[in-house]
């Protein structure tokens, strides 16, 4: 029994195929528009506005309070309701986006307040001005310290990416899901998902310690 | 709770001399942390019955959601434990404390400190993580808000009602992490 299911699984090996493209398509996708972004807020979070801070704040505490599979499903069905008409795929993107872009924004805060505020000071008495502070004495320093979680947020968000599944995008867990139907085997058709999900996330997981132990090294280096 | 136990106990394993051991221990946490919560999720729902063991929902659920946090919690606490200065341990030992006396008299309070705050943030996780329990047809705050869309067609107060109560359980847990921060603060300060 065990050999057929398996014959069987092999043969719809394509759909799960299909599946990893869009998980990384949408992952990809939401990752490089939210790192944009995040660096954004993180930015103007740890500048002057205060308007502008506040705002960002309670933004990001609401996103990062509630669970991802609640932000979409208010993505998915409430916003029909005001009128906008998404398809899953750009939902998806949305939602996975705004997500990535909160954690990454703290991210952010969280590296450039870790920069000694004298590194600061001494450039503004330089006179470099604000944009030209930023680009070259406060980013560079802060990258040491934002760079490890950073990476580790990204196996996070594409993790996250399987919550998609819910609303119809077919990535690897909605084909698990489909396959499962056919072929009840759970174990196998999941534990196949699961090594999928796990080329992906592994090198990432790896890469997020080894810059962790290179860039403290650095740090006492010094 | 059961997250706490299963994450200490795999800590232990895993940096226990014995290699084989550690390596088993290791390639759990490994697996769990590289794989999303709703693979894992749909592994023991669909995957369980298959080896013919029938649980309900809700011990399917929380059994998965148990060993997903353990491996998280794990990490927590072997780097809380790695944390602590050697000569602690080799004190230990010259003081002819046992493996368990030495875990917990000497090694778990002092990592405690370390630990407690990856900890609560971990718990946060926890909660939101559990929204995920829902899809498996568990009576839960999502699946509320769900019900109320498909029932009575009003997605808006549903989720929206939900995603209130999630908010007030986080401002919770993020209220009590920043005082035990305040108090770790203080305590060392002192």
């Amino acid at each position: 029994m065990w050999g057929f299911y398996f014959n069987e699984l092999m043969r719809s090996l394509p759909i799960f195929l299909k599946g990893l493209w869009m998980t990384v398509s949408v992952s990809g996708l939401s990752l490089i528009a939210g790192t944009i972004i995040g660096f954004f807020w993180g930015i103007i979070r740890s500048g002057k506005g205060r308007i502008l801070r506040r705002l960002i704040g309670a933004w990001v505490d609401l996103i990062r309070g509630t669970p991802f599979l609640v932000q979409i499903f208010v993505i998915f069905f409430i916003f029909p309701e005001a009128g906008i008409q998404l398809e899953a795929f750009p939902a998806a993107v949305i939602a996975l986006t705004n997500l990535a872009a909160c954690f990454i924004c703290e991210i952010v805060v969280g590296g450039i307040q870790a920069v000694p505020s004298g590194q600061r000071e001494a450039a503004t008495a330089s006179g470099l001005s604000a944009y030209h502070r930023l680009r070259y004495v406060t980013l560079p320093q802060a990258m040491r310290t934002i760079l490890p979680p950073l990476v580790g947020q990204y196996v996070l968000i594409i993790k996250d990416s399987s919550i998609v599944s819910v609303i119809g995008v077919i990535d690897v867990t909605r084909a698990g899901w489909l396959t499962v139907q056919r072929i009840p085997e759970g174990i196998m058709v999941f534990g196949l998902v699961g090594i999928l999900y796990f080329i992906i996330c592994y090198p990432l997981i790896h890469l997020s310690s080894n810059l962790e132990k290179r860039m403290t090294v650095v740090a006492t280096r010094l | 709770m059961g997250a706490l136990l299963v994450g200490t106990v795999a800590c232990a394993i895993r940096l226990s001399q014995s290699r084989i051991v550690s390596c088993i221990a290791g390639v759990y946490i490994e697996s769990i942390r590289s794989t999303p919560l709703l693979a894992q999720l749909y592994f023991f729902y669909f995957g369980l019955p298959s080896l013919g063991i029938m649980f309900s929902e809700e011990v399917t659920g929380i059994f998965a959601l148990t060993l997903n946090s353990g491996a998280y919690m794990a990490e927590i606490i072997r780097a809380g434990i790695q944390s602590i200065p050697h000569g602690q341990i080799e004190a230990g030992i010259a003081s002819g404390l046992n493996y368990f006396q030495r875990m917990r008299y000497i090694i778990l309070p002092q990592a405690l400190g370390v630990t407690i705050l990856p900890l609560l943030g971990q718990s946060i996780v926890l909660v939101k993580d559990s929204s995920l329990l829902s899809l498996i047809s568990i009576m839960e705050l999502t699946r509320a808000g769900q019900m109320l869309t498909s029932e009575r067609f009003m997605p808006a107060e549903g989720f929206l009602t939900t995603a209130a109560f999630y908010l007030i359980i986080y401002y919770i847990l993020k209220g009590f992490s920043s005082w035990v921060q305040k108090r770790l603060i203080f305590r060392e300060a002192y």
